[in-house]
Parts: structure tokens; C-alpha cells; sequence
């Protein structure tokens, strides 16, 4: 005891000044956690009610739809993370060249991470518009090829959700992959320049290598992101058609507030915590490795 | 002289804490949804019955996602006296023990039989107080059937007709091929595709539930009706293609903007969209009627909103109170008369004649069709949107099926899941 109290009072400062850190995590992170497994296993109605034990969870195995929305937000989180890294990283790539409205050209990659995504879901939503006039429609039109339902038809629906989300990542992954590029050393460009390298074997051998951490970041982000998608989702589609677009977070709200299953939503949620930190481990472990 | 302040700091304390229960207990605190315009016109409503009722106070609380709220706030025991909200939910409201009873003889006999209906749970009492009712009828294109020399529709085969003619023989003479007949709602999000289903399913004679003679339910698809009012709809959108393109993933924005924008001729809901239309389209271009008879009749789906008390509310009598004025006459003329946003759509009173209150002849047919009981609401099962999704699932399927969908296995798959749906709440009749 006496020790305890001693390592406490030496290292009495960094304490406090993590403590208020330490309450904010576990009450605003730990304690949601903790409380949403706790409604997984109760009978949830007007009042917390009898403990059900895995009830829930047993229900889940035999949800086709958690299943389906598990299977469309996987394909979702693997084109997210796909393009939008790639695309980010070219546009990155492109955008540290000095060339005249450099500025503006990122501005306009930006600005859709800094646009309200319920509007983004909007406006995506009336460019789909599945009538001739639609304006993606409009532009089919002009190279003969017929309309599209885009987020009627269950075999386009998904992919139709996907490109503003992969859109509007674009811009964030940019930024921080314009920050990595900056750090790579010129010195060596130049000196492979010298050597005769030429520009694809610069960035095989010198610039990936350099922003791999810049990368790893990027990917981690993206998956933990795009996993929990909610907002584009349930504006654009909320599901339809049949379930085409279900995500596990559209699955989650509409049996917690439509169905008003409060304890298996909670269920539902507990599981795409779990994947997230399944997922998560993984990669920090493989990306150490 | 220290003791003195003591026992004045006390006293005062008293009194304070004692007025604040007062206040409180005077105080009505009742959510409702909408928008801010709504807010308003709920606001005007407390002020005056705040001016009849000295004593008794109301606040109204606008959310917008008011469901979603309210079961947040059962979870947290900080519900509102008392709440409006659709009166499909009163079964879910009884089932999870939210709400209190009423004694429906204590209000007007004035109010309508079938408003009654939809606060009426399946142990026989009531639980909820009506306040406004809508049922869905046509708004079609004047200007278009004029053009035409059409008449509006008055059976299916002439619905059929008429859509044709408004989408081959260019309606709106401009020389291009850019109208459609009608526009259906096909989404199976928040039910829209059951606001189709269910219209033309009761107009074919069929129903998606059907009350047993022992009390309890059972799924009613699997009937001759059913595969009538499916086929019908889907050709319409295949056969005949009158319907816009995207119908299975139609929500009531799309349908709603398509009339507004000159897409379609012929559009169905509840009369909140007058002046709306009125203002795009031209008051003279703009009708309503109520809806084509199917084989059995002109029937369309009824909806509208309740005032539901909280069981655990300790101002039950002040709600009771409130309620009473609201379903009045003059508050229920007022709540008629406030355009865009009025918060009656329809009175729940028998006595009110709505087009002496809106001076709006778009309004007739939707009164014509609860006073001819034509308008019908679904079945009191506890727990109505589970069968709500289940409806317009199988409406999307039919819609997205670009040829003959074999109607009798969707029918039986359907009918199966709305029977699993009835056991796990326990009515499914044996």
C-alpha cells in the first residue's frame, strides 16, 4: 500500500494531467460500451427489463439481413478504401507539382470533406434521378446509352452508393497524403534522377516507401470509417431495393427505432464494435509486421 | 438575529421550491412533429387555451424525428405529459405500456366513429384522444384531362385508359414524349410501397390481415383479391408503362415532386399538399377526386394523428382538459385553416364542413371519402409496421420483377411472413 501511495505521489503531476482525459474516455466511451452489451442481454421496453443472456446474439446468426448488410457494407469498406486511397494518393501525387491553380484544384478535392454528408446524399440522390431528365441520365443520353434506375436496380443500387462516399474520401486522404509527400526526402530524388530513374521506378522505390506511414493511417481510417457508413446510406436508399444497400448501421437504427427492438440493435451494435476491433488489431498487427 | 435569518432563508427556500412545484404542476408539456410552422400554430393553440384555462399552461415541443425521441425518452423515464403522433402507432404505444386510457364519453359525440377507431386497442378501451384525420384521395391534372377531352377516372379499366392517355397523347401539348399516367410509391423504406398495396388491395376486396372470429389475426394475402390488385399495379408499370421510371424505389418525395414538376397526371395522398400544388401548377389546373373503384369498391388507406397521454404523466386531468379544447370546433376550424402547415388535416369532427373552413374545393373529395366510409384503417394488431414493411416489400419485388412475377409464390412467401410476424406478437389466430 505504501508503495502504491508512493509511485502515486511521485508520479502525482502526469496523473492529474491525464485524469480528466481518463474520466472524459470512460464515461463517454467506456461506459456507452459497457451500457449497449448490457441492453444486448435485457429485455429492453418502456424500462430495462429481464435478462434474456444471448438471445440476441443467437437471433443474429439467423438474420439474413444482418448477414446481407454485413456482406454490402464489407463490399462498400473494400471500393472505399480501394479507390479512395488510390485516387487520393494520385491526386496527392499531382497536387504537390507547382502548376498554376494547384490551390484551386485542391480546394475543389476538399471541399466535399468539409460539405454536410446528408447533403452530399441529397444532391447525389437528384443527380441519380432515374427519369430521362436525371442528370446522369441526361449525360448517358448523350452517348446513346439508355437510362439507368440507379438506386432502384438491386444489382446497381450498391455500387450507385458507393462513388460519393469514395468521392468525398478522396479529399481527406489527399490532404494527408500531400503531408507525407513533403517529407520525402529530395535528396534522393534527385540523386535517382541522376542515377535514370525514371518517374514510376521514383515512386516504387523512394516515395511509397517514405509514406507508408501516411498509407497505413489512410487504410485505418478509411476501414473504421466506412464500416459504421450511416448517414449516405440511409438518405440515399435507406436499404432499398430488398435490401441491396442495407448497411450494418441502417440495420442497426431501423431495428432500434423502427421495429423498436432497442436490446437487439444493441446486440447489432456490440457485433460491428467487434469487427471494428477485430479489424483494427489486425491491421496494426499485419501493417507492423 | 442569526437564527432569525436562518428561518427567513428557510421560509423563502420553501416558498420558492413550493411555487416551482406549483408551476410545474400546472404546466402541460406535450411534444409533437412537424416544422417550425407547425410549432407555431401548436403555440397559438396554447395560448388560447391558456386564456380559457388560466390556471393551466402548455408547452409544445417541436422534433422533428419525434418517434425516435420518444423512445429514448421512455428509456430514460423523462417522457412529456403527453404527445401527437400517428395513430397507426397506438398499438405500440399500449404494448410497451407508454400510454394511459380514456374515457371516450367524457369528449364530443360529435367526433367520428372511425377516428375513434384507431385509439382503440384490442383489449376494448381507448388510449388515445383523435385530433386529426386524413384519408388519400386523387389530385390529377385538370388542365391535361381537359386537353384530352378525358373525364376523371371512375373504375380501374378507365384508370388504366386515362393513364394511357396521359402518357401516349402528349397532354401537355408540348410536342414531347415526357408525361407519365401515374406515380406510385414502390420503396419498401418507412412503408411507402404498403401506401400503394394497401389502396388498391381493399379496392380489390382483399385485405393484408384479417380479424378471426376468436379475436386474434391472420394473414389475409393468399386470396383471389390479392394477385388482382398486384397485377393490376404491375401492368400498369410494365404492360402499360404509365408509371414514371424508379417506381421500387419511389418514396412520397419522388411521387410528390413528379405531379409538382408536370412528370405525371395523376397522383394519391392525403390533402397536405394544396397549396403546394396550387402555387406550381395553377389553382385552375390542379383537381381531386376520390379514388377509381376497384372490383370492390373506392376505398383508400385512412391515417392521421391522436394525442396520446403518458402513463405515467401526474397531470392526467389537465391533459384530459386539453384535449377537450383541442377537439372543439373552433380549435379544430383554426387547425384546418392554417396553410401550408395546418396541423388538422382533416376535422375529427362530423359537424365541420371543410370546405366552409378552408374555402378550398380541393378538399371536398377527402372529406366526401370518411363521410361516404370509404376511407378504412388497417387492423388494430399491437404492433403495426413490422406488416407495414412486410406489404411494401412485397410491392417492391412486384415492382422491380420486369416480367410476369408468379404471383402465387410471392403471395404464399408474404402471407407466411406476415403470419411469423402476428405469432411473435402473439395474435396469430390458429
Amino acid at each position: 500500500m505504501e508503495k502504491i501511495k508512493n509511485t502515486f505521489l511521485e508520479h502525482k503531476t502526469p496523473l492529474m494531467f491525464v485524469l480528466p482525459a481518463v474520466i472524459f474516455f470512460t464515461l463517454f466511451k467506456i461506459f456507452p460500451i459497457l451500457n449497449l452489451f448490457w441492453l444486448s442481454i435485457h429485455q429492453v421496453d418502456k424500462d430495462i427489463g429481464d435478462f434474456i443472456g444471448f438471445k440476441n446474439y443467437l437471433k443474429l446468426i439467423h438474420d439474413q439481413v444482418f448477414w446481407l448488410s454485413l456482406k454490402n457494407t464489407t463490399i462498400i469498406v473494400i471500393l472505399v478504401v480501394f479507390f479512395g486511397t488510390i485516387f487520393g494518393y494520385l491526386a496527392a501525387l499531382l497536387l504537390t507539382e507547382d502548376f498554376k491553380g494547384q490551390k484551386l484544384f485542391r480546394i475543389l478535392i476538399f471541399i466535399p470533406v468539409v460539405t454536410t454528408v446528408s447533403i452530399i446524399a441529397v444532391v447525389w440522390k437528384m443527380m441519380y434521378y432515374p427519369a430521362n431528365s436525371g442528370m446522369l441520365n441526361s449525360l448517358l443520353a448523350y452517348f446513346n446509352i439508355p437510362a439507368q434506375q440507379w438506386l432502384a436496380d438491386p444489382k446497381l443500387a450498391l455500387y450507385a452508393l458507393t462513388v460519393p462516399l469514395i468521392w468525398r474520401i478522396i479529399g481527406y486522404n489527399m490532404m494527408i497524403f500531400i503531408a507525407a509527400l513533403k517529407g520525402v526526402d529530395k535528396n534522393q530524388l534527385e540523386a535517382a534522377q541522376v542515377e535514370g530513374a525514371n518517374w514510376w521506378q521514383k515512386l516504387i522505390y523512394i516515395i511509397i516507401p517514405a509514406t507508408k506511414y501516411a498509407i497505413n493511417m489512410v487504410l485505418i481510417l478509411a476501414v473504421l470509417r466506412t464500416y459504421k457508413v450511416f448517414v449516405p446510406a440511409y438518405v440515399m436508399t435507406s436499404g432499398d431495393p430488398q435490401h441491396k444497400t442495407e448497411t450494418i448501421a441502417t440495420w442497426i437504427y431501423k431495428q432500434s427505432f423502427r421495429y423498436w427492438d432497442m436490446s437487439y440493435g444493441a446486440a447489432l451494435a456490440v457485433v460491428l464494435f467487434l469487427i471494428i476491433m477485430v479489424l483494427t488489431i489486425f491491421q496494426k498487427k499485419f501493417q507492423s509486421e | 438575529m442569526l437564527k432569525k435569518l436562518n428561518l427567513i432563508t428557510i421560509l423563502i427556500l420553501i416558498v420558492f421550491l413550493g411555487s416551482g412545484n406549483i408551476l410545474a404542476a400546472t404546466t402541460i408539456e406535450i411534444w409533437h412533429r412537424g416544422d417550425m410552422a407547425y410549432n407555431e400554430a401548436y403555440q397559438e393553440i396554447g395560448e388560447r387555451f391558456s386564456k380559457k384555462y388560466p390556471e393551466l399552461k402548455v408547452n409544445f415541443v417541436l422534433y422533428p424525428k419525434l418517434e425516435d425521441k420518444l423512445i429514448t425518452a421512455g428509456m430514460s423515464d423523462s417522457l412529456p405529459d403527453a404527445w401527437i403522433l400517428d395513430n397507426v402507432t397506438t398499438g405500440k404505444w399500449v404494448s410497451k405500456g407508454f400510454v394511459s386510457k380514456v374515457d371516450r364519453s367524457e369528449f364530443s359525440d360529435q367526433i367520428m366513429n372511425v377516428a375513434w377507431q384507431t385509439a382503440l386497442a384490442n383489449d376494448g378501451n381507448y388510449y388515445a384522444i383523435p385530433w386529426s384525420v386524413q384519408g388519400m384521395a386523387m389530385y390529377y391534372r385538370k388542365d391535361w384531362f381537359k386537353n384530352l377531352d378525358l373525364q376523371f377516372p371512375k373504375t380501374w379499366d378507365q384508370l388504366e385508359e386515362a393513364a394511357e392517355q396521359l402518357t401516349y397523347n402528349d397532354p401537355d401539348q408540348d410536342g414531347k414524349n415526357n408525361t407519365y399516367g401515374i406515380a406510385l410509391y414502390g420503396a419498401s423504406t418507412r412503408g411507402y410501397g404498403y401506401w400503394t398495396l394497401q389502396n388498391f388491395l381493399w379496392q380489390a376486396g382483399g385485405s393484408l390481415v384479417k380479424k378471426t372470429a376468436s379475436g386474434k389475426y391472420k394473414a389475409n394475402l393468399d386470396t383471389e383479391a390479392t394477385k388482382k390488385a398486384l397485377k393490376f399495379l404491375h401492368d400498369l408499370v410494365y404492360q402499360d408503362k404509365v408509371v414514371p421510371p424508379g417506381v421500387s424505389a419511389a418514396q412520397s418525395t419522388e411521387v410528390y415532386s413528379s405531379f409538382q414538376n408536370g412528370l405525371v397526371g395523376m397522383v394519391f395522398h392525403a390533402n397536405y399538399k394544396n397549396s403546394a400544388y396550387v402555387t406550381s401548377l395553377g389553382r385552375a389546373n390542379v383537381g381531386s377526386a376520390i379514388m377509381p373503384a376497384g372490383p370492390a369498391g373506392s376505398f383508400s388507406l385512412g391515417e392521421g394523428e391522436n394525442i396520446y397521454i403518458n402513463s405515467d404523466s401526474k397531470k392526467y386531468e389537465a391533459v384530459i382538459k386539453l384535449a377537450k379544447f383541442m377537439t372543439s370546433t373552433d380549435i379544430q376550424k383554426f387547425g384546418m385553416q392554417i396553410t401550408p402547415s395546418n396541423p388538422v388535416r382533416l376535422s375529427v369532427r362530423k359537424d365541420i364542413d371543410i370546405t366552409k373552413v378552408t374555402n378550398n374545393l380541393l378538399d371536398k373529395p377527402f372529406q366526401a371519402a370518411f363521410l361516404n366510409n370509404k376511407v378504412k384503417y388497417p387492423e388494430g394488431i399491437p404492433d403495426y409496421y413490422p406488416v407495414k414493411i412486410i406489404a411494401a416489400e412485397l410491392m417492391q419485388e412486384v415492382f422491380l420483377s420486369q416480367s410476369k412475377p408468379d404471383y402465387e409464390k410471392l403471395i404464399s412467401k408474404y402471407n407466411e411472413q406476415i403470419n411469423q410476424e402476428l405469432s411473435k406478437q402473439g395474435i396469430l389466430a390458429q
